[in-house]
């Protein structure tokens, strides 16, 4: 290893900065001094009425209220409740600079907006000085694993070495608590969120996490299809064809081919899926409906989706009809539309858990003096299940055929690069054992470009995105020592010629 | 025309190299640099009447480094970034990632220090001060100046004991066209 002196410090560190010019006027200052003064009296004023507003609080009640509890720097904890993923205070080790610094946005989020938190509609301020003591659902190991295989400047990550235009992202959650166990946005905690969104304190989105799922989000159109009842064995023409919205020079095309009858003709919705033929599962879109795979991928845990002019639309709170296909065309069985990272390895964990949804979470418990003033909420055990036994069976079962003899139910997806079709600008791997559930998410860190791996390769959903996916399964399995149930065999349920496909 | 007032002097004198200090602090991340001076400058604004000129750059520097070390500000900076609709890729300035590309070897080590020996290794070797002066900008012990500044030279993989000929001497020897 080569070491510098430190004169050759000195010199890199002037060098660095050397055609850095700033243009800063003196007007751009005093304007921003006016609005910190302003910041200032209000903050002073607000302080007083709420010493005001304490004192009679404490006069009327007559009991000790939980709230507001000793005041000093709130402390997150990782899983185990003792070890320390940031400490609230100005110090220069309080971890926001590091990867879980994105896990304290979402875990803040959590709280000042989740039902039945105590904290609802405090500002983060007053949570962060409110001397709380938070546990995260963050496993230490699980998160330490997910850095090790996502965060590019590790020295033995998957990313390491790779083009530093690229960004990976990856989510990994625990199936039936909705547990997040693992979070990685990218390795500046003060920087872009790139595995998904939280909402601040005055209701903004902020985050970057979200892109085209492409064939990962097949998942949720199989789901969709085997709950219509469609047989995986029913078959498709998965030759391009003149289908509704697209016809002539607007069809679909497939980026792969059906291995059983490469020239062309029918392919089984099974095999289909395997080789993430576009053509035939826009097909199936149009005949399951494209409202019901949108439900279905709702229902599985895709809380937002965005439009192609970037609206976000909070799927919990609209009609699948109001959006479809006013706003999500078709084209949403294949893909094309944006959803977040954490938001996929949430519907990942609906499936692990044998359909049972929970709800995609970071915060465990929070105790203020002592006592738990807040707990998470898990999904109740005896909800109605997403899919049946049988249909769950298949669909486990189509998806490990991609990752035969691993145990892992996967879907690769990738999407293309806007100015050149033959190039890539997204790739996703996305999967589930019956013991956890991970997306992992590929791309660009600034402005689109082709994906090419560091040996110049073009990189697809089944390349870099799953080389991380299966070590994160992997390593996380072995560190928590989990073990997998082996999926059910498959059941072949439901209709061989279902409306839209080709009499078997 | 009106004279420039002092304060806009000071402005024009100081900005450059609060920002390239600012840029260091922030491991390259120049729109966050940019935000960084901004703020420190307006906080010397405020104070100016109480600040002799001669004090001002070192106040103005004090207060980039202690806000760069500042959660709340961080908390802060981030909610003003925000829009309803997910921002395009970059939440950052778009012009400046060309910049932030080239500049990434460098950037790319200091990122991998923590906040604080960052802020070590940039007063210390690029505003070169005292490891006493540092130890009072920072308001910390000296001993956890020296210990701070040990750990992120050994991250930077540079030697405080190694003199100019040895390092030639390496050079020389490594495969020319590497």
């Amino acid at each position: 290893m080569i070491m510098m002196t430190i004169e050759e410090l000195r010199r890199a560190l002037e060098d660095e900065t050397m055609g850095l010019r700033l243009n800063m006027s003196a007007e751009r200052v005093r304007r921003r001094a006016r609005n910190i003064r302003r910041r200032r009296l209000m903050v002073a004023a607000a302080t007083t009425l709420m010493v005001v507003a304490a004192a009679g609080f404490f006069t009327m009640s007559g009991t000790t209220p939980i709230l507001p509890a000793q005041a000093g720097p709130t402390t997150i904890y990782y899983s185990d409740g003792t070890t320390v993923l940031s400490r609230l205070d100005s110090s220069s080790d309080n971890g926001l600079a590091t990867p879980v610094g994105l896990v304290v946005n979402h875990v803040l989020d959590e709280l000042s907006h989740a039902d039945g938190s105590p904290l609802r509609g405090h500002s983060w301020e007053s949570i962060a000085n409110g001397g709380y003591a938070i546990t995260t659902t963050i496993d230490q190991r699980a998160q330490q694993v997910l850095e090790q295989a996502t965060d590019e400047t590790v020295d033995n990550s998957t990313m390491y070495g790779q083009s530093r235009t690229m960004q990976a992202a990856g989510a990994v959650v625990e199936p039936a608590t909705g547990r997040v166990l693992a979070y990685f946005g990218g390795h500046d905690g003060l920087g872009n969120d790139y595995a998904g969104f939280y909402v601040n304190e005055k209701g903004e989105a902020t985050g970057v996490g979200r892109y085209p799922p492409g064939a990962s989000f097949m998942v949720y159109t199989l789901a969709a299809a085997l709950k219509a009842g469609y047989s995986l064995n029913s078959h498709w023409l998965w030759t391009p064809h003149d289908q509704p919205s697209r016809t002539g020079a607007n069809q679909i095309r497939n980026a792969s081919r059906c291995l059983s009858s490469p020239s062309g003709g029918t392919c089984s919705l099974l095999e289909s899926i395997v080789s993430s033929l576009n053509v035939p599962l826009y097909d199936v879109t149009v005949s399951v409906g494209p409202g019901r795979v949108l439900d279905m991928a709702r229902n599985a845990g895709i809380d937002t989706m965005w439009t192609d002019d970037r609206t976000r639309v909070d799927l919990r709170a609209v009609d699948a009809n109001q959006v479809v296909p006013s706003r999500f065309d078709t084209i949403l069985g294949i893909g094309q539309y944006p959803v977040t990272v954490l938001d996929q390895a949430n519907a990942m964990a609906t499936f692990a858990a044998g359909g049972l949804r929970a709800h995609a979470h970071f915060v465990r418990t929070v105790t203020a003096a002592g006592d738990v003033v807040y707990a998470e909420t898990l999904p109740d055990p005896d909800q109605p299940r997403l899919l049946n036994a049988a249909q769950l069976a298949d669909l486990s079962y189509a998806l490990s055929q991609s990752a035969v003899g691993t145990g892992v139910a996967l879907k690769t997806g990738t999407w293309e690069y806007k100015q050149d079709p033959n190039q890539n600008a997204h790739a996703w791997s996305i999967g589930y054992t019956s013991a956890l559930a991970t997306a992992i998410w590929v791309g660009n860190k600034l402005e689109e470009q082709p994906l090419l791996n560091r040996d110049g390769g073009t990189v697809w959903g089944s390349g870099l995105p799953t080389a991380i996916l299966r070590r994160v399964v992997t390593d996380t399995q072995a560190q928590l020592g989990l073990q997998p149930t082996a999926f059910t065999a498959p059941a072949f349920v439901g209709e061989l010629n279902p409306p839209g496909s080709y009499p078997n | 025309m009106a004279e420039p007032d002092d304060f806009a002097v000071f402005v024009s004198s100081s900005s450059h190299r609060l920002f390239r200090a600012a840029s260091l602090l922030t491991g390259g991340d120049i729109a966050t640099a940019d935000d960084l001076v901004a703020d420190a400058l307006a906080r010397v604004y405020l104070a100016w009447p109480r600040i002799r000129s001669d004090d001002a750059f070192a106040y103005a520097r004090r207060t980039v480094v202690n806000l760069h070390l500042d959660w709340r500000r961080l908390l802060r900076r981030r909610a003003e970034t925000l829009t309803d609709s997910v921002p395009e890729r970059s939440a950052r300035n778009v012009d400046y990632s060309n910049d932030v590309a080239q500049r990434d070897s460098l950037a790319r080590s200091l990122r991998r220090l923590t906040r604080r020996e960052r802020a070590v290794v940039v007063l210390r070797y690029f505003l070169d001060l005292s490891e006493e002066a540092t130890a009072a900008e920072l308001g910390i012990a000296v001993g956890t100046v020296k210990s701070t500044n040990a750990r992120a030279l050994a991250k930077l993989r540079v030697s405080p004991d190694l003199t100019g000929p040895a390092r030639a001497a390496v050079t020389t020897a490594a495969p020319i066209g590497e």
